[in-house]
């Protein structure tokens, strides 16, 4: 007995239930301490070609820059500190080399995870942050993981989608803890984002990396001015505050994500931004933007990674919009159909790098103007090869080809309808980081 | 996975470079050890029998079981499967039981029974018939899981 008296008294348990190969996580991990801060520097050496100025410069061009040489992609900082045991703040502030660019945010929240009480895990946000919807955007600082573009529907999340509210995910396991399913349900209400939407008319779609910081005002393809006799007489320069809140009234989202390991996941979303076509404020129109998505990341035999999304929605916008917020006598609300969706294909080589291959298919039409085509139709195809040298440095050489064919090219610039733009990247990420406080 | 005789008490030290945050809502033992490194809190009484099922508030993948027990007489199988307890009276009859956080509950094998002749080891056999729930994974993937 005196053994079992002696076992009794005190057992010891360690708790060393290390998560093998430790996956990457979607923020900065704190780890031990209360403040950890990371800076990374993304640097490109572009060969591009294409017939069109890129939108930065107020053309219609689905690049980034037209331009060659050496540039800065991003220069983005990342701080997380914990205010409490359940309560983590994080910020992500970009630098860019633009004429407007400097510093400014793309994130800033307060994540709370309260200890469960059941088998349901709660986790708020509070504050500007990304709705929870890419399944590609899944790296530190909205990055894509595998490649240095993103696809065309989740470029178009990162230029003219954040909201400004809350989110709330309820997640649990469907049985015992060791289930090997999960059902999650997500909500949150917003207010910004109103304009949502301007972008994919007078632009289109777009496959790039930038992603638009808080206070940023971005240029827009010019707005044709009509003459009396419906002849184009002129060019108004315009530009977008996408995150404007305009009409007062907040946007929300939801959706419903079901996992099976780490080898399937399904999500389903819905987002609403609930603007008012008729609202304008500080040389901005409302935009009322609905979309709903569907995207699947799964594992496939032979090491290889499989994610797909779909995005689908509409917008309600007043044709056409005054400039000074009057509504123009014989104006009206059209309504104008978009989707995009990709297909991406990864595989691990070693444990250092990475091949994947992703295919983009992006439309936005009018069906009551049948006589305007595809206002933007077209496809891209990417190919990746990230190599990561150590723990600072990633090197990453990309392949992009966008064909597309877009009406208001011809109608509106006199430029070509049918485009073909091609850009090989070499893009080179160094990453410093640091953590203090205990 | 422990095994402990209620009323043991459990330290819950932690050995790793970042910080843990322990919590439990089972029935026997609903408790919170909030976020640490190292052995700063006291050890818990896990006063009553049951299942106590651990899990971390920062790392949704990390899972524990600690099944406190209303008997000195426990073990917990090795590798191989193989569980040997000692010290058990003689000529009374026993019920013996087996458990494993894999089996739903309604699936475990059945109690078996035994009486020990004077300084005589019995061997009994436990066989599981139903499919084992699966292991928590523990897979190298080719995607990145995030948030999990």
């Amino acid at each position: 007995m005196d053994r079992l008296l002696r076992r009794r008294s005190r057992t010891a348990l360690l708790l060393a239930l290390a998560v093998a190969a430790s996956p990457a996580a979607a923020q900065l991990e704190l780890g031990s301490g209360r403040h950890a801060w990371s800076v990374t520097a993304s640097i490109g050496v572009p060969d591009t070609s294409t017939p069109l100025a890129a939108w930065l410069d107020g053309g219609t061009g689905k690049l980034r820059s037209a331009a060659g040489g050496l540039a800065v992609d991003r220069l983005v900082a990342e701080y997380g500190g914990r205010l409490t045991p359940t309560l983590e703040a994080h910020l992500v502030a970009d630098w860019l080399d633009e004429p407007s660019g400097g510093l400014d945010l793309t994130e800033a929240y307060l994540e709370w995870r309260p200890v469960p009480k059941r088998a349901l895990r709660q986790q708020w946000r509070f504050g500007g942050f990304y709705p929870r919807m890419s399944l590609e955007n899944v790296a530190p600082a909205w990055e894509s993981p595998l490649t240095a573009s993103f696809s065309a529907a989740n470029t178009w999340l990162g230029e003219e989608i954040r909201a400004f509210g809350a989110e709330w995910l309820g997640r649990r396991a469907l049985g015992p803890p060791t289930a090997p399913h999960e059902l999650g349900v997500y909500a949150g209400a917003f207010y910004g984002n109103d304009p949502a939407g301007t972008l994919l008319f007078w632009r289109g779609w777009s496959v790039h990396e930038r992603q638009t910081r808080f206070g940023d005002r971005l240029p827009l393809p010019a707005r044709p001015v009509f003459g009396a006799d419906g002849a184009i007489v002129g060019h108004a320069a315009q530009t977008l505050e996408p995150f404007a809140e305009i009409d007062g009234d907040p946007g929300v989202y939801a959706g419903l994500e079901w996992r099976l390991r780490r080898r399937a996941l399904v999500r389903l979303a819905r987002y609403d931004n609930r603007a008012d076509p008729l609202a304008f404020s500080d040389a901005q129109w409302g935009w009322d933007t609905r979309f709903d998505l569907a995207a699947l990341q799964l594992e496939l035999p032979l090491g290889l990674g499989l994610v797909t999304q779909r995005l689908e929605g509409r917008t309600r916008w007043l044709i056409p919009p005054g400039a000074d917020g009057v509504v123009p006598p014989g104006s009206r609300i059209e309504r104008d159909d978009f989707a995009a969706d990709f297909v991406l294909l990864t595989k691990r080589i070693g444990s250092r790098s990475r091949v994947t291959l992703r295919h983009d298919e992006f439309g936005y039409d009018r069906d009551a103007s049948p006589e305007l085509g595809a206002i933007d139709s077209g496809e891209a195809w990417a190919a990746s090869y990230r190599f990561r040298l150590s723990e600072r440095i990633t090197l990453t050489a990309e392949w992009l080809e966008i064909e597309s064919e877009r009406s208001l090219r011809p109608l509106f610039y006199s430029l070509p309808a049918e485009v073909q733009e091609r850009q090989l990247r070499l893009r080179l990420d160094l990453r410093t980081h640091g953590a203090g406080g205990s | 996975m422990l095994v402990v005789q209620t009323g043991s008490r459990v330290r819950f030290p932690n050995d790793d470079d970042v910080n843990h945050h322990v919590y439990s809502f089972s029935s026997p033992k609903s408790f919170e050890l909030q976020l640490y490194k190292g052995s700063p809190h006291a050890p818990l009484d896990f006063g009553r029998p049951g299942l106590v099922v651990l899990g971390c508030n920062i790392h949704d993948d990390m899972l524990g079981y600690i099944l406190v027990v209303d008997t000195p007489w426990f073990a917990k199988t090795g590798a191989d499967g193989v569980a040997r307890v000692e010290d058990l009276p003689d000529a009374e009859p026993l019920s013996v039981r087996a458990w494993t956080p894999r089996l739903k509950p309604d699936a475990l094998p059945a109690e078996q029974r035994v009486t020990l002749e004077r300084e005589r080891p019995a061997t009994l056999a436990f066989a599981i018939t139903d499919r084992l729930l699966p292991e928590r994974e523990r897979r190298d993937t080719s995607l990145t899981w995030t948030d999990y």
